[in-house]
């Protein structure tokens, strides 16, 4: 069986389909699904639940109007949303820079797994899948993962990131390349 | 294999840390290269391992109302807020107070949004600039590369006449040393006179065992008679007679192949024979040379 049928067989897969097909309920289905974890991803990136709310509600039009651009050879359909839903959220927190209004930037600390017990919602093959994840970023040194970690989270430029962490631009980018081949490498095909 | 340089592009641009330009230029490559599209793809799945570890948070209920009501009208403005509305006439004046405070908050709402809107045109105005000068730096890129295409193809033209002129010249030489090769090979006899009447009689006999021809010319001959033919002979050890190798007029230069192929040609003579000559020699010998 082909990888790319394996990741069709998976329900998100198969409900981002028919949602490209303009079925509303699999939306819905898509969104009770998806809305905790996108939700927290922007209250996180925007430190502000009401902007994480518009982000969220961007998030999923463009889920609703781009569905059918889902490429299901280049990546699992939770990491195209999480790629849609950062975007949109860090778009909205360089907005609020532009216009003065600027959030107090989060204080990013190394990401940690969650002390919320899984709840109903979140079943056992998602927090089997942050098991994967914790063990793959615990895989890469500290410094690699710092500058991911605000390159992810903060929406700061390489050179402002690089003024963060007190390291020379080029180091800043070494380390970002490093750790993201290394973290491409060790989730490769488990989520 | 993916250079180290594209792959610190990839990493840059799957975190949004590229420009306008370098991000254009990137999904430019990507869309030519399969493979940078992979990697691409596969540093997504890094980039979102961060995202799998932020705590889960539950959005307010409303807003899956808000969402779907969005998508079923097909449009992607901001949702409408409801407004209440009062239920008895006695608190009209406070009804209407909270209409005007409402409209406001509303307009306040939508000239917040008008902002955000106007702040995304003029993002949206700035980055089509941008990837404009991108496209006309590409362009004039693209002229000098024809330009420079031009040159070389000239350059390589003339490269490839001269090299067809070297190759002719090698030719000619390869046709020459086989020239020389074939005179070489040639054998050459001269044939003496065994004539009382005319010792001075001569000829010289230039024979290629190779093409199994020869030349011959002869030197104050007497003229035959008319009823009679000099006829050339060529004396092979591998045969029992001589060959013959055909009549010929004293008075030219005579081109001759002989009868039968030759393998050594010790010895070659010309005798004097009825018209038209003979199979074996049948006159008496006036010439004769090794």
């Amino acid at each position: 069986m082909s990888e790319e049928t394996a990741t069709l067989e998976t329900p998100e897969a198969t409900l981002l389909q028919r949602v490209a097909r303009g079925d509303s309920l699999a939306f819905d289905q898509l969104y009770i699904r998806w809305s905790p974890m996108l939700y927290g991803l922007a209250c996180k990136i925007l430190n502000d639940p009401k902007e994480a709310e518009d982000a969220l509600q961007d998030g999923f039009v463009h889920v609703w109007h781009k569905a059918s651009s889902y490429d299901p050879g280049r990546s699992s359909p939770t990491t195209w949303a999480y790629m849609i839903f950062r975007n949109k959220a860090i778009d909205r927190l360089r907005s609020l820079d532009r216009r003065g209004r600027g959030l107090e930037r989060i204080a990013l600390e190394e990401p940690e797994h969650t002390s919320r017990s899984a709840g109903p919602e979140e079943g056992a093959e998602s927090s089997e899948r942050r098991q994967v994840v914790k063990s793959a970023l615990q895989s890469i040194p500290p410094d690699q993962r710092e500058a991911i970690s605000l390159a992810f989270f903060s929406g700061l430029t390489q050179t402002e990131i690089a003024e963060r962490i007190g390291a020379p631009l080029g180091t800043v980018k070494a380390r970002i390349r490093r750790g993201m081949l290394k973290l491409a490498d060790v989730l490769k095909g488990k989520l | 294999m993916i250079a180290e340089h594209t792959e610190e592009q990839a990493s840059l641009y799957v975190l949004g840390l590229l420009d306008a330009h370098g991000a254009r230029a990137f999904e430019a490559a990507m869309a030519a290269d399969p493979e940078l599209a992979a990697l691409t793809g596969s540093l997504e799945t890094g980039a979102a391992a961060m995202a799998w570890m932020v705590p889960p948070r539950d959005p307010p209920p409303a807003l899956r109302a808000r969402i779907m009501d969005q998508i079923k009208r097909g449009d992607t403005a901001p949702p409408d807020k409801v407004v209440p509305f009062p239920s008895s006439t006695p608190w009209l004046p406070w009804a209407i107070a909270a209409c005007f405070a409402v409209m406001a908050g509303w307009m306040y709402y939508d000239t917040y949004h008008l902002h955000l809107l106007l702040d995304s045109f003029t993002y949206r105005d700035r980055r089509e600039q941008a990837e404009l000068n991108h496209i006309q730096v590409q362009r004039l890129d693209l002229q000098n590369n024809l330009a420079d295409t031009t040159i070389k193809l000239s350059t390589m033209a003339q490269q490839k006449a001269a090299a067809e002129a070297a190759v002719d010249a090698l030719r000619n030489q390869v046709a020459a040393l086989q020239t020389r090769d074939t005179l070489s090979q040639l054998k050459i006899a001269t044939l003496a006179s065994m004539l009382k009447n005319a010792p001075h009689a001569t000829a010289v006999v230039a024979w290629d065992p190779t093409s199994q021809r020869g030349v011959l010319q002869t030197l104050h001959m007497p003229a035959a008679s008319a009823n009679q033919d000099y006829q050339l002979w060529i004396i092979d050890p591998s045969y029992k007679a001589p060959v013959s190798a055909g009549v010929f007029d004293p008075a030219s230069r005579s081109s001759f192949q002989p009868l039968h192929p030759i393998s050594k040609a010790d010895k070659f003579a010309v005798s004097l024979e009825k018209k038209g000559g003979s199979v074996e020699p049948q006159g008496p010998i006036v010439l004769v040379g090794e």
